[in-house]
């Protein structure tokens, strides 16, 4: 059954002002009905309007592998996969689905557990990618501390690991603190990023040092 | 599985003036390129849910006025929103949020599958239920007390529902 994590803060970019989310696990019909009719026709009008070549093709959608027909009933409270969806203002701002079967690659903890993030994204609404004025910021920060409470909460120390979307590197490098262990020639050569049980820390810190404000 | 940050941690990293850009995995693009979510995974609302003819606002303001409940009694302790309890009660079309039917159904003690597919959230494939919804919904009114037909249209559909979860 899904169940609230609790309220979170968002920052409404276009007022200034802050709203309130609410953190869900596992992700369910109502945010894939979103993802469905708001999200899916954002992100096709904007790939319509890329210059021919630059969207994505057949042939690499099918190195994706991806269905939602297969990973339909990981979406429920499964032992292996866990999945959270952000709401604020009756629409889904974020999704993520985190495995937690992988191993650490990070040479001090290798092959110890972490959560594995397969996928998280903002609403296309939220993201320069899509639109010059995103609306709310904060969906990433909450959808990752999530991920690092989960590690907590299995034991695994906060230790995360994901596949960062080229846009994203600085962003998990620098802003999340995560070590970068490079292209990953087996997946899309994306880099691959690890938190360590340190890093994890140091992210969950209120006004951590060093991170400017 | 609890959160290990707070409410003021996520506000203190928001006056942060950083860009954020958090896409991970599999990008956006492919997602939204492959095959339609399926209808299995979708709520009942899309799909093909029972009538939408106001039968949960008035099975929720029945149960309330039957014990005696204000709106802010029920918000209180069933820890829903009040707001979206009187949109429930006065809006037709109106589609709770899940958590919230949970809630309103412990408050009840009304079996929450049966009440999710009255709210449209979830698939009703119970033609007993739609045709107890459909007589429930026409026979009964919004009433300052409940009227004896309206006790006896709310025991019958209670039981309905009771049963459905058998």
């Amino acid at each position: 059954m899904r169940s609230s994590l609790g309220l979170f803060p968002l920052r409404n970019r276009h007022s200034g002002a802050i709203e309130d989310a609410e953190l869900f696990v596992p992700i369910d019909g109502t945010n894939l009905a979103d993802f469905e009719q708001h999200w899916k026709p954002m992100v096709l009008d904007r790939l319509r309007q890329l210059p021919r070549g630059t969207t994505t093709t057949d042939a690499q959608l099918q190195d994706w592998h991806w269905d939602w027909r297969k990973k339909a009933d990981r979406f429920a409270d499964r032992l292996d996969y866990r999945s959270f969806a952000v709401e604020c203002a009756g629409r889904t701002q974020g999704l993520m689905i985190c495995s937690l079967v992988h191993r650490v690659r990070e040479p001090s903890m290798l092959n110890q557990h972490l959560v594995y993030i397969e996928f998280l994204h903002s609403a296309p609404w939220n993201r320069w990618q899509f639109t010059d004025t995103p609306l709310y910021k904060g969906v990433g920060d909450l959808l990752v501390a999530a991920a690092v409470s989960l590690s907590i909460e299995e034991e695994f120390e906060g230790r995360i690991g994901l596949h960062s979307l080229p846009q994203s590197d600085d962003w998990y490098r620098d802003y999340c603190g995560m070590t970068d262990l490079g292209v990953d020639s087996a997946y899309e050569n994306l880099r691959y990023f690890e938190m360590t049980a340190q890093q994890a820390a140091n992210f969950g810190r209120k006004n951590p040092k060093g991170v400017a404000s | 599985m609890k959160m290990h940050v707070d409410y003021e941690w996520l506000r203190q990293r928001l006056e942060r003036d950083v860009r954020e850009e958090c896409a991970a995995g599999i990008p956006l693009q492919v997602l939204a390129h492959i095959g339609p979510v399926p209808q299995s995974l979708r709520p009942a609302a899309a799909v093909s849910a029972l009538p939408s003819i106001g039968a949960l606002g008035r099975l929720i303001n029945l149960l309330r006025r039957r014990d005696g409940l204000s709106l802010d009694a029920v918000a209180e302790k069933a820890q829903v929103d009040l707001a979206e309890l009187l949109r429930i009660e006065r809006e037709e079309h109106y589609k709770p949020r899940p958590r919230t039917i949970v809630q309103l159904a412990n408050l009840f003690g009304v079996p929450a599958d049966q009440l999710s597919k009255i709210a449209g959230l979830k698939i009703a494939e119970d033609p007993t239920l739609e045709r107890a919804t459909l007589k429930f919904a026409a026979h009964s009114e919004h009433l300052a007390a409940l009227s004896k037909p309206e006790r006896d249209a709310l025991n019958e559909y209670l039981a309905v529902l009771t049963q459905g979860k058998r």
